[in-house]
């Protein structure tokens, strides 16, 4: 089930608010969303619940291990809890990807296993991963109710396609949780916006994408290649923020506060300022669980680096272009680790921005080709290694025909909203202009999504193959 | 300090104001989107649910029958959401909306817009004989044959995507009376299985271009020599096995992107008429029917349909004509049939692109019936379970106007005529040559009709079989030099 569809939207959805408003008891609230967490996932994908709910079992009784007396059984605990997390996602994820480059590798032909990928499983493993350390470094308490351990897990905002909500994020808000009018008007606010940024915008902008990535790549452009390139780093960045602005949204009708995913990352001045503003979870995740964990030694921070970026390409997909996507942007970052923050500073900012779009750009194009020979001609085609024309035809009827849809992509993902809102409601009059705007708003993207989700074929969520 | 205190108390009030102004700002906020939610909600769950879509020209999705296996993988409850989307109430209107939603996501330069089109810089690979250099019959309106574009081994052509009509009639005694006395026998079956509309773009881009009653959409082709080769050797083959008491006939169907796609544009598609000409002098007596050339002395006239894939009946109306001439047949004048207008006709074209100009601009669609008396005979792909019916299903709904010829391609069609010459003609054909059946009502004494796609015996058998004199193998360009060998060849050899 998707959060862009017309069943959850107006069928799920509801019927779940309604009951979870019934009564203010906190136990029946958290039964409530319980009950709708684990119908959510198997509605998606009842085979893998088993799954969901045995990691969920395992890791609570293991974090209860972890924070016990005994410190042999709590090393041992976090031992086993962390690979079992981390063997889910070799096994369900990446066993064929490696069985094909072990075979590729040493030209035995051992069977490919065909795994069905469990829903969600990307994100939940890392949730209960960063539980686990959590406890063992005393950040949290463990969690004494396995009820409430297993709404966290399946807490449905965010299972399938995150943002990476860590257990001490919600732990408060598990227990008690006050709703506030400010808080519903904020969560229906955040799932309108998120809604527009998928079905509006994303899924229009993914119309272009496939017209030009989907067929003969040979054949495009040099112009089109970066085009397309720009046009699917919209895309994805609406797609993704847009789920998460929907997953904050719900989340917040229910009374929780989950971190912020993204924050404008186009508005980047620097590689590494990028992914502080991209996927903002997840960096962190790798940040605090991976980046400083202290078995690298001294030069952890070059190994380290490696590794983050590394684990961050292979985490969004098993192919070695998710692999090169992650290094190309560990690269960058590196570099500019090298250069310095201070001499970073001195060049001109036009030219800083030049350098992130243009690094950003091509990333997003090796993100999309996950076979190796389409990518390889996308990116000899960049630079006119196919042999086309620096310019096609089609591209200025691309162009015309969606220049609107691109004027608003390109000016939405600036922060111009907050800002004129912040201007609009510094006076009593602008308040109440920016709170209709903002309602009348909040229903036109609701509409309009509406009736663009039943026109168009369904778009899952990008980040929902993660 | 009172000044102080004062001032601090306007401070208060008016933060305390503030505050008090933006709940109930969100009060309302809140109120009107959740109003809009549980109106929709109803909305969704208390009007009617269409079960078809006319513009889509399928049966919706309906709503999955449980079974434990189908909870276990999936199945169910993505059925049941793809039954609540698929189904929503008013889905068609809200479509026209959702595409000029779409539509407003730009603007159209030179009045064109392109839906899948791709640039054309692979060159061509040689063929493996070379071109033919005979002059063609008649001057073809592209001034530069393309050099370029994609690769041989491209899309399969709209003849794949005709949609699907009607199911075999059943159940009518048989007739000999001329079909306008005969009643509707069945309702036209709809699509279970529809084409993707984006798989077809993907393959072949379409160009919609023109305002008003003007507006064309002109799907790009992509078919080669090589194909056109084997098509041609396919024919050679049959005209061998029947030996000289069987007339074998080409007829390759010129579409659209041949007629009407102007040159500036001509670099995003294959020549068909490139394509044609070549075939011609590879037929080992076989002869060529030149629809091409019949079609180009009327292009302006609506020979071809604006809004679908298919030719207008105008249109095969010439080219029947061309074929009649050849053969030695009599042919009757356009003006001896009764015409009708169907208004409001918006074709295929606008399922594959959703462009709402093709939409807002529908045509006439007008077809044409015989006078003469004939009956009509259908029988399964493998010549069983005869059933009498009508040659035109004229209860079809417009959008499905095509399909009034013959109603459906999965069956072979039997039709006697009052014209008692002998000749017993047989046509092999895609969905186009449905189109041109009914003006040789008054040329053959018989005439068998089968769809090459959808065809259980040996053809050659059953043209002896059935004592055929003339074997026409009539199908549009994107068949005849894509796909279509492979068929023909299976119906030889079987």
């Amino acid at each position: 089930m998707l959060f862009a569809d017309p069943f959850f939207l107006y069928f799920f959805l509801p019927i779940c608010t309604v009951l979870y408003f019934v009564s203010k008891n906190g136990r029946y609230r958290n039964a409530v969303l319980l009950f709708f967490s684990l119908l959510f996932y198997a509605w998606g994908d009842l085979k893998s619940l088993p799954l969901l709910l045995a990691a969920a079992a395992l890791n609570f009784f293991l974090g209860r291990l972890i924070a016990g007396k005994r410190p042999a059984a709590a090393k041992a605990a976090l031992v086993c809890g962390i690979l079992f997390d981390l063997g889910l996602l070799v096994v369900f994820k990446y066993s064929a990807f490696f069985t094909e480059n072990f075979n590729a590798l040493t030209g035995l032909s051992l069977p490919v296993p065909e795994i069905a990928f469990p829903l969600g499983v990307s994100f939940y493993t890392f949730r209960l991963i960063s539980y686990l350390l959590d406890v063992r470094w005393e950040k949290i308490p463990p969690e004494k109710s396995f009820s409430r351990f297993l709404l966290y897990v399946s807490l449905f905002p965010c299972t399938v396609a995150g943002p990476v909500v860590r257990y001490a994020d919600i732990s408060e808000e598990m227990r008690i949780r006050e709703i506030s009018v400010e808080d519903l008007y904020a969560g229906v606010s955040r799932i309108a916006v998120g809604l527009g940024k998928k079905v509006i915008l994303a899924d229009l902008l993914a119309g272009i994408t496939e017209e030009l990535f989907a067929g003969e790549i040979a054949s495009l452009s040099v112009l089109g290649c970066w085009y397309g390139a720009v046009v699917y780093a919209l895309q994805m960045y609406y797609d993704f923020s847009g789920y998460s602005d929907m997953a904050i949204g719900i989340a917040r009708l229910f009374g929780f506060h989950f971190p912020e995913n993204f924050n404008y990352p186009f508005v980047c001045k620097t590689i590494a300022e990028f992914w502080q503003r991209w996927h903002i979870t997840l960096g962190s995740f790798f940040r605090d669980y991976l980046l400083y964990v202290p078995i690298f030694g001294s030069p952890r921070k070059y190994l380290g680096l490696f590794l983050v970026w590394f684990s961050t390409g292979l985490w969004h997909g098993a192919s070695w272009n998710f692999v090169i996507w992650g290094l190309y942007f560990g690269l960058f970052i590196l570099l500019e680790n090298l250069i310095g923050k201070k001499r970073i500073k001195k060049i001109p900012v036009p030219v800083r921005h030049l350098y992130t779009k243009l690094v950003i750009t091509v990333g997003f194009g090796i993100f999309y080709f996950t076979d190796t020979a389409r990518l390889g001609a996308f990116l000899a085609g960049l630079f006119g290694g196919n042999g086309n024309p620096f310019f096609g035809e089609t591209l200025l009827y691309s162009l015309a025909s969606n220049a609107f849809l691109l004027a608003a992509a390109v000016l939405f993902s600036l922060p111009v909203v907050p800002w004129v809102k912040k201007k609009l409601e510094e006076t009593p009059g602008g308040l109440i202009a920016s709170g209709i705007f903002t309602t009348a708003a909040n229903v036109t993207l609701l509409v309009v999504s509406t009736v663009l989700m039943i026109t168009a074929e369904s778009h899952p969520f990008l980040y929902a193959h993660f | 300090m009172n000044e102080q205190q004062n001032s601090s108390g306007q401070r208060i009030r008016r933060i305390n104001k503030k505050k008090m102004l933006q709940r109930t700002l969100a009060l309302i906020g809140v109120a009107v989107f959740l109003a809009a939610v549980f109106l929709i909600s109803a909305a969704m769950l208390i009007l009617k649910r269409p079960d078809v879509s006319e513009q889509e020209k399928r049966r919706l999705a309906e709503f999955p029958t449980f079974s434990f296996s189908s909870l276990w993988d999936g199945s169910y409850t993505q059925g049941i959401i793809r039954y609540f989307t698929d189904t929503a109430p008013y889905r068609d209107e809200i479509h026209d909306v959702g595409r000029d939603i779409s539509e407003r996501a730009g603007f159209r330069l030179d009045d064109v817009k392109m839906h899948g089109v791709v640039e054309p810089p692979v060159p061509r690979p040689p063929e493996t004989e070379p071109p033919v250099t005979e002059p063609p019959v008649t001057e073809p309106p592209v001034t530069e044959p393309p050099v370029t574009g994609p690769v041989e081994s491209g899309p399969a052509g709209p003849v794949e995507t005709d949609p699907p009509v009607t199911e075999p009639p059943v159940t009518e005694p048989p007739v000999t009376e001329p079909p306008v006395t005969e009643p509707p026998v069945t309702e036209p079956s709809l699509s279970e299985d529809p084409v993707d509309p984006e798989e077809e773009l993907r393959k072949n881009g379409i160009i919609v271009l023109g305002s008003g009653k003007n507006t064309r959409a002109i799907m790009m082709y992509y078919g080669s020599n090589a194909a056109t080769a084997e098509y041609v050797a396919s024919l050679n083959r049959y005209k061998e096995a029947l030996g000289s008491g069987v007339n074998v006939w080409s007829m390759i169907i010129p579409t659209a992107v041949s007629y009407y796609l102007p040159e500036k544009y001509q670099k995003y598609t294959f020549s068909q008429k490139e394509n044609i000409d070549y075939s011609i002098p590879l037929l080992k007596n076989v002869k060529n029917v030149d629809a091409y050339g019949a079609l180009l002395a009327h292009v302006n006239e609506p020979i071809i349909t604006r809004t679908d894939h298919h030719w207008a009946p105008l249109g095969a109306y010439y080219a029947a004509e061309r074929f009649a001439q050849d053969a030695g047949v009599p042919f009757a004048p356009l003006s001896s049939y009764q015409k009708v207008d169907r208004d409001g006709y918006v074709g295929t074209m606008y399922a594959y692109t959703g462009d709402v100009k093709l939409k807002n601009n529908p045509e006439v669609f007008t077809y044409y019936k015989p006078a003469n008396s004939y009956s009509t005979t259908y029988y399964s792909t493998s010549f069983r379970n005869p059933q009498a019916s009508s040659l035109f299903f004229e209860w079809v709904d417009i959008s499905y106007a095509y399909g009034v010829f013959l109603g459906s391609d999965q069956q072979i069609a039997v039709i006697d005529t009052d014209c008692k010459n002998g000749r017993t003609l047989l046509v092999v054909k895609d969905s186009y040559g449905n189109a041109l059946i009914p003006f040789f009502t008054g040329s053959f004494e018989k005439i068998i009709v089968t769809d090459y796609r959808y065809f259980d015996l040996n053809l050659v058998s059953f043209c002896r079989e059935q004592g055929v004199t003339d074997l026409l193998f009539a199908a549009c360009a994107y068949s005849s030099c894509g796909v279509e060998a492979g068929y023909l060849e299976e119906m030889r050899t079987r």
